[in-house]
């Protein structure tokens, strides 16, 4: 198996056109190339740790505020979905839990193994082939939760007996989703290749 | 073809191919599996085809309703930019950003390749910047989200017609359809016989 690095040539991760090893920037597609090997990995660390800040209160604070006559009512995530699911709307409830808590949080634990790997130098088998693909086409399916509630919310003012708004959490949801996408984006899957399979895994 | 002009690094892996010499042939990495050039002749004529169609399809989404509303004798008609201009205060911000993920970015995406792919299919040579647009096109991929509002749609307004009577409008089936042109774009793409093809040098 050879690959362009092993032969002293630089691959593009845009085109995949491949030149001799030093030339700054592609001579078919003109973007940057960057060698994988000496790839800094804090920029992806950071934005993993802001998208797991925010997902803290993404948790904690309302995510749904509903107004009626009689009552004003706000619900987290969770308790969102647990009332979604006593008033019979079931796959609605499972799709929220699934891509507003299952996903990130498997999303959080995949990157910071790919991170962490990829700092030691090893990276095991299943995580660059299924992990990387995970968090990069997956991930950004969490999105789901805050176009439901954006959507529940605008069409529920039309209903002169109950008002809904969003809470602050779909923002920072929201948030939280696109910092662990840039997150993903900026690690290059051909580092995670080449390094040494980490048998542990 | 010669040299470094006859092989191909894998943009996941970084294995080295080399590039098949009939035209037409496919070739996926044996490595990590991922495709380096789709077995389709042309790739960059489907996907004008199906950029073109993506556009218009955007804008019949911004134009037409996208649902109708009816609540207490009362019948509301609303278009997607309604729906992002229907949020006062903070959530203002939401709408904004679902608009920009839901329409805005796929449609500036199938402009992008449009701009890039038109005079190439005819053999002329690249606009400028079309390696820029093409480049730019592909990097907003992973931000552009219909499909993901589709579903999204779907499951609010099941839950929605519990308060509310809801009529799916034309703007919604545009929009459905404007994801499957999108995901089928995506399918078809040969990204390497289109930088082949941009990379030739500018008259």
């Amino acid at each position: 198996m050879t690959t362009a690095a092993s032969q002293q040539l630089s691959g593009c991760r845009h085109c995949a056109a491949v030149q001799p090893e030093g030339e700054s920037r592609c001579h078919r597609c003109g973007l940057p190339l960057h060698a994988y090997s000496s790839q800094a990995l804090w920029p992806a660390w950071a934005w993993l740790a802001a998208g797991a800040a925010l997902f803290i209160p993404a948790n904690l604070l309302p995510m749904l505020e509903t107004r009626t006559f009689l009552h004003a009512r706000a619900s987290t995530i969770v308790g969102g979905a647990w009332e979604l699911a006593q008033a019979g709307s079931v796959l609605l409830a499972a799709v929220i839990v699934i891509f507003s808590i299952v996903v990130p949080l498997g999303k959080f634990a995949v990157m910071a193994a790919l991170l962490g790997g990829l700092r030691r130098g090893r990276v095991s088998p299943w995580l660059r082939r299924r992990g990387h693909v995970f968090v990069e086409y997956i991930g950004r399916w969490s999105m789901i939760d805050v176009f439901i509630v954006a959507l529940l919310s605008t069409l529920v003012q039309f209903n002169l007996i109950a008002a809904v708004r969003p809470g602050p959490a779909a923002l920072a949801f929201a948030l939280s989703v696109i910092c662990t996408m840039r997150a993903a984006q900026l690690v290059d899957p051909r580092a995670l290749w080449n390094s040494r399979p980490d048998p542990g895994w | 073809m010669t040299g470094l002009d006859a092989l191909l690094a894998c943009p996941r892996c970084d294995k080295l191919h080399d590039v098949p010499a009939k035209p037409g042939a496919g070739l996926r990495c044996d490595r990590c599996g991922k495709r380096l050039i789709a077995p389709l002749r042309q790739s960059g004529l489907v996907n004008l085809g199906l950029a073109l169609a993506g556009l218009s399809l955007a804008a019949g989404v911004l134009l037409t309703p996208f649902i109708t509303v009816r609540s207490l004798g009362l019948s509301n008609a609303t278009t997607l930019a309604d729906f992002a201009l229907s949020f006062s205060g903070w959530p203002i911000a939401l709408g904004g950003l679902a608009i920009v993920l839901i329409l805005v970015l796929p449609a500036l995406r199938f402009a992008l390749l449009a701009y890039a792919l038109l005079p190439l299919v005819g053999g002329g040579r690249r606009l400028p910047s079309a390696r820029w647009a093409f480049g730019l096109s592909e990097a907003l991929r992973p931000w552009s989200m219909a499909e993901i509002f589709a579903i999204a749609a779907a499951l609010a307004l099941t839950k929605a017609a519990d308060l509310v009577h809801v009529d799916i409008g034309t703007g919604f089936w545009l929009l459905l359809a404007m994801a499957a042109v999108g995901a089928l774009q995506d399918g078809t793409v040969c990204r390497w016989s289109i930088w082949a093809a941009l990379g030739r040098p500018r008259a």
